[in-house]
């Protein structure tokens, strides 16, 4: 399904940054030298850039609460990263909901989806939050494509409660976090292999003495890439990157590499540490981050 | 999606089932008393109120994640920790003829290796809620399981097979019993190995008899038909039974209660052709085991239900009093076993004596058992074109299995001797085939101890289908097939029509060959097998009723049906006619 945008979805900074997108650095810089983007840090990218959502930057609540819950699944299932810990409703068209809730008011701007079965299903969902007498969708009801994972991305929302709703069935869902995602300051340019198209299927044939062919086998394992940024802002590499590297240390994470035209998403896992280097170019670094993520078919 | 869909995904699932009480903590009639983290696991190690424990079993399932094993119907929470299933099958040890394997063949064998992880304690634990600790903080599964569940041995696991999109219920099964767990090792691995029902014959787990633990309270002479034994309870011997002190037999018809232990009454002294005699005191008086005149089935159902454990419904009894009924139905088995004796020892002499197998079919979830005869049916044809995978096809020939004379040795003199003292057995019957011997250039004996065995007749039977067998060296051959084929296992006979089996004219040679050993090496895509060439044992034809038409021509006969031919041994189309051999 991938990324679902909010339709009202704005960049506070917009100019600024389709500047940047144009390629000249330069004016990613004010007049006294320091970097815009760390003076910006809180603003909005493009959607041609990466919109990342990991373990620092998601909501940590544990105040989990559900409509329903259907016998041998777990409310607070899906307020973990394991995918096979799910939650479920009970029958029914629903309305579901799923809510998380905090201690104090935040600024949210994402909730990502995985380990579901809503688009086999064909629901709808909604993403709504509390304005403190009624709930208010943040991102219009969608209805859900296929079983792979999403990634809602909304204006940036205050609220102390925020929730799922689920129309048109009772699903399975192993994965939900609701937060204010990482946004990559530069965009991912040629040579990568998308990671919804780099499957690791494994397929064999068994074939007789005469060479009659007997049997044909696949095994659907997972998907995996490599993402490839070059030349971060040293300062931007310094201020983010440590956080994100902790985060995926011991939990995956959700991907939208490009949400503006190729929508995908990905929820898996770092295999390799992901450590940038200077680029050699002047306070600019690259990083590699290769994941291996869940596939749904 | 099955095994015949182009494209198939195989799935493994695996389902440990662990033993889980079906009560709630406190709650009656669990007495347990405490609140949060104090409360039990369920498990019958944790319980706090073992007299209340209701026994039922809480599954849990495994599989490696891949997509397709990611929801099953079925099985609604599978933790993807599986790295892999490594099984090794049963194999049948066709008449004792292997000398490396015992008479039941080799055990079925799995190994499963896990992940280890943290967890959340859910499924596993009915109070995680309560407890006030976060799970995944403290431990990981396998050690915490391990600790929850320290009575896991015979627990049940079994291996599911299918494909995606089918149910727990449509997939092929394997059950074992858990045997030993290890780990989690230096890379965070648990391996757990798993053994076939038939492992609880294993020496160390089942004796007959059990060993007696009465000791004659005072001497005896060697004519009292009563006297007491101390350090014994009634329960330790039966009603009426058969009794050895040192080297004398004896019958009793009562046993009581005594102020100082156990009274027998009714003592029959010097039976079995042993001598009476005095004892001293504090002589041991070990309870014997007794079979007379005993079916084939019924002995094996008491050895392995009563004294290997081995529940009934782990059984095929229904199919082994079938198959005794139709082709072992003269087999009439006497035996006196007069010290302890590992199950499995006495299981394998039976069928070596009397030509039975035994094992353990994990498709089936059944002990099956089958004589070494004929078929009764053609078998189904396996061809290197529609069924062999290219590049896996071996046979060889076993020469030391080759046997040119049977001395089988039975009417066991004294029962308190071994089994095989060839002195201590009244009679010997040999049976041999000299002439194929003579052309061989030297004789390959093979003894038979035949404890069981009381008549010379069927000791002569049983010689006669050794030879018949075994007199050319005998064929063994592997092969693969795909899994479209998976319905063939162990105990199935089939014909193999392959170029490297040629007879002297180029011809092929369709041999009808025993599954001895079958294994899905590649889970839902290859199997692999091992057959023994059971082809001298011909084919079984039964006497057709009053009335019944005449041959009516190759192709057309009853398979089971066998018809009379001229005076030159033809049918009316040229077609051999049966002959009784």
């Amino acid at each position: 399904m991938g990324v679902i945008i909010s339709s009202d979805y704005e960049y506070r900074f917009g100019n600024s940054f389709l500047l940047q997108e144009n390629g000249d650095r330069l004016l990613l810089e004010d007049a006294s030298g320091s970097l815009l983007i760390n003076k910006n840090e809180t603003d909005d990218q493009p959607l041609t850039h990466a919109r990342i959502a990991h373990s620092r930057n998601w909501l940590p609540s544990t105040f989990i609460s559900a409509s329903s819950t259907a016998a041998g699944y777990f409310a607070a299932a899906p307020n973990n990263t394991l995918t096979y810990e799910r939650w479920k409703p009970t029958s029914g068209a629903g309305p579901h909901t799923w809510q998380i809730s905090s201690l104090s008011a935040v600024s949210l701007d994402y909730c990502c989806l995985a380990g579901h079965n809503l688009g086999s299903l064909g629901c709808t969902v909604t993403v709504e939050a509390y304005d403190g007498s009624a709930w208010a969708a943040v991102s219009a009801a969608s209805l859900i494509a296929d079983d792979s994972p999403i990634m809602f991305l909304f204006n940036e929302t205050t609220s102390s409660k925020w929730r799922i709703k689920i129309e048109g069935g009772s699903p399975t869902i192993a994965v939900i976090k609701f937060g204010r995602s990482m946004q990559m300051p530069r965009p991912l340019f040629g040579g990568l292999a998308p990671m919804e198209l780099s499957r690791n299927t494994v397929m064999k044939m068994n074939i007789s003495e005469s060479g009659e062919y007997l049997g044909y086998s696949k095994w659907r394992t997972y998907l995996e890439t490599t993402y490839s940024w070059k030349n971060l802002t040293a300062a931007w590499v310094y201020e983010q990157w440590p956080t994100f590297q902790r985060a995926i240390e011991t939990e995956p994470f959700f991907i939208a590499w490009r949400p503006d035209g190729y929508p995908a998403v990905a929820f898996g896992r770092a295999t390799a540490p992901a450590t940038p280097s200077t680029s050699g170019t002047k306070d600019f670094m690259d990083v590699q981050l290769t994941m291996r993520a869940i596939s749904h078919d | 999606m099955t095994e015949t869909t182009v494209g198939r995904e195989p799935v493994q699932i695996v389902e440990i089932k662990q033993p889980f009480c079906s009560l709630s903590f406190g709650v009656s009639p669990c007495t347990a008393r405490g609140t949060g983290p104090v409360k039990c696991y369920n498990t019958r190690s944790t319980c706090q109120d073992g007299a209340n424990y209701a026994a039922t079993t809480l599954s849990l399932f495994f599989s490696r994640g891949r997509v397709g094993e990611q929801t099953v119907s079925g099985a609604t929470y599978i933790i993807p920790s599986l790295v892999s299933v490594s099984t090794s099958p049963t194999r049948l040890n066709v008449g004792g003829s292997r000398t490396d394997a015992s008479g039941l063949g080799n055990r079925a064998l799995c190994t499963l290796t896990f992940n280890d992880h943290t967890h959340t304690d859910r499924v596993v634990d009915k109070y995680v809620d309560e407890r006030g600790f976060d799970p995944l903080t403290r431990g990981t599964f396998w050690t915490k399981w391990k600790a929850r569940n320290r009575y896991r041995q015979n627990i049940q696991i079994i291996v599911y097979d299918g494909y995606a999109g089918q149910t727990l219920a449509q997939m092929s099964k394997k059950v074992f019993f858990l045997d030993n767990i290890q780990g989690p090792d230096d890379s965070g691995q648990v391996t757990i190995q798993g053994k076939d029902v038939l492992a609880r014959l294993e020496e160390r787990k089942a004796q007959v008899p059990l060993a007696s633990p009465g000791v004659l309270y005072t001497s005896i002479t060697n004519s009292q038909t009563s006297f007491v034994v101390a350090g014994a309870l009634v329960a330790d011997y039966t009603a009426t039974g058969t009794l050895r002190i040192d080297s004398e037999i004896m019958t009793y018809t009562g046993r009581a209660t005594h102020a100082n232990g156990v009274e027998f009454t009714g003592v029959t002294r010097g039976t079995d052709r042993s001598t009476a005699a005095t004892h001293s005191v504090d002589a041991s008086v070990q309870q014997c085991y007794r079979v007379t005149n005993k079916r084939i089935d019924d002995t094996l159902k008491e050895l392995l239900n009563v004294y290997g454990g081995v529940p009934l419904t782990y059984l095929d009894t229904v199919g082994w009093k079938a198959e005794v009924d139709t082709y072992l139905s003269l087999w009439q088995l006497n035996a006196l076993i007069t010290v302890p004796t590992a199950v499995h020892d006495l299981v394998s002499s039976i069928q070596e004596q009397t030509l039975v197998n035994c094992w353990w079919d994990e498709k089936n979830l059944l002990v099956k058992m089958r004589s070494i005869r004929g078929v009764d049916a053609l078998p189904p044809l396996i061809t290197e074109e529609n069924n062999i995978i290219a590049g896996s096809f071996v046979m060889r020939e076993k020469p030391e299995e080759r046997v040119s004379q049977v001395w089988i040795y039975y009417d066991q003199r004294d029962k308190t001797r071994g089994k095989e003292e060839t002195a201590n057995y009244a009679s010997l019957i040999t049976v041999a085939n000299l002439p194929e011997e003579l052309l061989y250039g030297e004789p390959s004996v093979r003894k038979i101890f035949g404890n069981f065995l009381s008549a010379g007749a069927l000791a002569s039977t049983t010689a006669s289908k050794i030879i018949t067998r075994y007199i050319h060296s005998p064929s063994e051959i592997e092969f693969r097939m795909d899994a479209k084929d998976r319905d063939k296992w162990v105990g199935d006979v089939v014909r193999i029509r392959h170029s490297a089996d040629r007879d002297e004219f180029g011809d092929y040679r369709i041999r009808q060959w025993l599954i001895v050993a079958a294994d899905e090496v590649e889970p839902g895509e290859t199997v692999h097998y091992i057959a023994e060439d059971i082809t001298l044992y011909g084919k079984i034809y039964y006497i057709m009723a009053a009335g019944s038409a005449n041959y009516p021509g190759a192709g057309l006969a009853p398979e089971k049906s066998g018809y009379i031919g001229n005076s030159a041994g033809l049918l009316s189309d040229g077609a051999s006619a049966a002959r009784i051999s």
